[in-house]
């Protein structure tokens, strides 16, 4: 055999030829329906969000005030979005190369490199492109209260969210390149997101990523120290490109796999399976010994065989998912400070974080719908079985709302947080998990069955299941708005007068659950 | 304490691993793979492959068989030891150079035809002269008149077929393959263990994970796994088969 091309050529060739293909099966009438579709979403919300501004303006001095305390603030959410990519890269993140892809190209005899790097540029491009907007969409925002030039504020926001994009990026896939293993990433993101943290509760400016954020505020302040931090993306972007083609193929086959798992998953709006291929893609799984172990039971209990399964599930959860329980209990909690403060669209994020956080805590639940067989020989009927895993996920939920109580004092007089809590308490974390609980229990959806429904319909419907779960947590959460904002004529009897709607919203969920059964039933 | 990084270490050499023998077609040192979760799956694995040897590997389901493949072909990474493909480290551009590897179930891409996947596949090994070889290969598993259907829409056996062609099209001089004779009808049967035959006659090592009896007379060898162990390394017998991949 004698070589009559360089294999990179072929390389190249296929890839125009499977990019034709791709573009002829494209209908580009519904690709440009969905464009605009979304586009206008986006404005609505847009719109929205700066609707729900004060209208007063920021003075030069208070602007100024403002532009040396934020910073610090935009630092550590640019030093989590950096440490998620370092747990990303640790896992052999953050490129999704499709199967083909590694088990052909990365196996054949040209430089995996080559392969690679166009991927990981258009990663990159992609993380730039997607943080610029976002980077924008805030500048705009902001512009409405600063006393800055809009067109300015658009530029300067886009330029320090694109940079972090890239950043958490070019990290991750320096992480890969390396074969840094998790716990040496786990490490380093700590690290960098505690100097952040150290910088927030000294309010100066130590961090990398604090000098990235100070980009942002440049129409208030121009920092010239800042420039420091577009030299250090670009030394990750180089650490992150020159050694991509080292990354672990075990990896690459296995994220491969679970990823188009993962996006059919979201194409059918099945969200106990998203989860789940989630876990797995961040190999979160259960831990070999529990945390506490539960002897046997005597022989004659009172305890439940349900209530003792579902905390021998619990007593199984790795510390990250424990760790982002706990987390999102706090996100939440900050969430309803905001909210008593009179930023009324965050009940919203209040009530999605504990969705979330509910999910976990639904995971005994989750169980069951797996396994059908199982289920289906309980004893009784099968929505039963499913009413008594309610208990544990109350008990979990109530937990979590401790610490978003607590977390909540950080921007709520404690007096205010402990009389709505008292109230609030068993409502909220009963709601929570069935609501999680409804999610899971659901299963896929019946794509046949529905379809013979009709296309408007079946989207409805489709809406239906995804939105009503949720919007349950969000109910549960409503009565808070009746409270008042005087932190000293806190109105708990209307308050409490209220929680008894939300709790029909709750009985309800609780009958649907009763009449669920096995998928093959 | 471990090294914070995963890359693999310095591969040894005939001077520093006085085992190693540089013209074994595939050869394990050590071998062994641990998933993580104190589940040893392959353990300590030492097996040389030579030249033109048509090898079965048999063994009962979890035996690891496919991890042993997998390993290899350097698609999964040792937790301990080596494998060296024509003498050259699984996985390094030689190795990839010198190996076909088919694994259990046939990766394609959605958006090329047969005929692109061909082509892709030929060119990105260097593959001259290949359309001729092609086309008699297509002819051979009955493709020739889904050339220009996406493999992606295929039934299993047509797939399955594709993955055969895609593997036999590149030059190579080792083989692994993993179970390809599931979901082949009976004349796609007989043409895999006819083209198998014919390329270890022409030198090649296959080493191919099956308990077809169709390939027992053509097999040079059996290599029998338990539980991620050697459990028999001889001649391959219908009788042995039954009896590795029983588990008895």
């Amino acid at each position: 055999m004698t070589d009559v091309e360089t294999p990179t050529e072929a390389l190249l060739d296929l890839r125009r030829a499977r990019r034709h293909n791709r573009l002829s099966e494209v209908h580009w009438i519904d690709a440009l329906y969905r464009v605009y579709m979304v586009g206008l979403a986006a404005v609505i919300f847009i719109m929205f969000a700066v609707s729900q501004l004060p209208n007063d303006r920021l003075t030069n001095e208070e602007a100024l005030q403002f532009a040396n305390e934020a910073p610090m603030w935009l630092g550590l959410g640019f030093a989590i979005a950096i440490g998620i990519g370092l747990r990303s890269g640790g896992r052999g993140g953050p490129l999704v190369l499709e199967a083909p892809v590694v088990m052909h190209e990365l196996n054949a005899p040209v430089s995996r490199a080559s392969v690679v790097r166009r991927p990981a540029i258009k990663q990159l491009r992609f993380m730039a492109f997607a943080g610029a907007v976002i980077g924008a969409i805030i500048g705009e925002v902001a512009a409405q209260r600063l006393p800055v030039n809009p067109a300015v504020a658009i530029a300067c926001g886009a330029l320090a969210f694109a940079l972090a994009g890239m950043l958490a990026s070019a990290t991750a896939l320096a992480a890969s390149g390396r074969r840094l293993r998790w716990w040496p990433a786990n490490f380093l993101a700590a690290v960098i997101i505690g100097w952040s943290v150290l910088d927030v509760l000294g309010k100066r400016t130590t961090s990398p990523f604090t000098l990235l954020a100070d980009i942002a505020f440049w129409p208030i302040e121009f920092r010239a120290l800042a420039l420091f931090s577009v030299v250090l993306v670009g030394v990750a972007v180089w650490l992150g490109l020159s050694r991509i083609g080292d990354l672990s193929i075990e990896h690459a086959l296995r994220r491969a796999g679970l990823v188009s798992q993962l996006r059919f998953a979201v194409t059918l709006q099945d969200v106990r399976t998203v989860v789940l291929l989630r876990r797995q893609l961040s190999q979160e799984n259960a831990r070999l010994r529990p945390w506490i172990r539960i002897g046997r039971l005597k022989r004659k209990s009172f305890i439940p065989p349900t209530w003792k399964r579902d905390w021998q599930s619990y007593l199984r959860f790795p510390f990250p998912r424990l760790l982002r329980m706990a987390m999102l209990g706090a996100v939440a909690g900050l969430s309803l400070g905001a909210l008593w403060r009179g930023t009324i669209p965050m009940i919203i994020v209040a009530g999605l974080a504990l969705y979330l956080v509910a999910y976990d805590a639904s995971e005994p639940t989750a169980q069951e719908v797996d396994h059908p067989t199982r289920w289906e020989s309980f004893p009784d009927a099968p929505g039963v079985l499913i009413l008594q895993h309610i208990a544990a996920a109350f008990v979990v939920m109530a937990f979590i709302c401790l610490i978003a109580a607590a977390a909540a004092t950080l921007l709520v007089p404690f007096a205010v947080v402990w009389k709505l809590a008292l109230i609030m308490f068993v409502p909220v974390a009963l709601a929570s998990a069935v609501s999680a609980m409804i999610s899971t229990a659901q299963g896929a959806p019946d794509m046949a069955g529905l379809a013979g429904l009709g296309p408007d319909v079946m989207g409805w419907l489709m809406i239906a299941r995804l939105i009503i779960p949720p919007a349950i947590t969000i109910i549960a959460l409503l009565p808070l708005l009746s409270a008042g904002s005087d932190p000293n004529a806190i109105n708990t009897t209307k308050v409490g007068n209220a929680t008894v709607y939300s709790l029909f919203a709750v009985g309800g969920a609780i009958l649907y659950l009763r009449t669920r059964k096995p998928k093959h039933l | 304490m471990t090294s914070p990084f995963a890359l693999p270490k310095q591969p040894p050499t005939p001077a520093t691993e006085p085992r190693l023998k540089p013209d074994a077609a595939l050869q394990t040192l050590d071998l062994s793979k641990d998933y993580g979760d104190g589940m040893g799956l392959m353990s300590e694995l030492d097996l040389v492959i030579n030249k033109g040897e048509l090898v079965m590997l048999v063994g009962p389901n979890g035996a690891g068989k496919s991890t042993f493949l997998g390993l290899a072909a350097g698609m999964l990474e040792p937790s301990n030891g080596w494998a060296f493909i024509a003498g050259s480290p699984a996985g390094t551009v030689p190795a990839r150079a010198a190996l076909s590897y088919l694994p259990d179930n046939p990766v394609l891409y959605d958006d090329l035809s047969l005929s692109e996947h061909i082509e892709y596949v030929a060119r990105l090994h260097k593959t001259v002269d290949w359309q001729d070889y092609a086309d008699d290969l297509v002819d051979m598993f009955g493709l020739g008149d889904r050339i220009d259907d996406l493999p992606s829409r295929f039934s299993r056996g047509l797939k399955q077929k594709t993955g055969l062609v895609l593997g036999l099209i590149r030059p190579f001089t080792v083989m692994l393959v993993d179970e390809p004779f599931v979901g082949l009808d009976t004349p796609g049967q007989e043409t895999l263990v006819e083209i198998m035959t014919d390329v270890v006659a022409q030198g090649a090592s296959i080493i191919c994970s099956t308990h077809q009896l169709d390939l027992v007379p053509s097999a040079n060898r059996c290599v029998g796994l338990r539980d991620g162990e050697l459990a028999y390394d001889g001649p391959a017998t219908a009788a042995k088969i039954r009896e590795l991949v029983g588990g008895e």
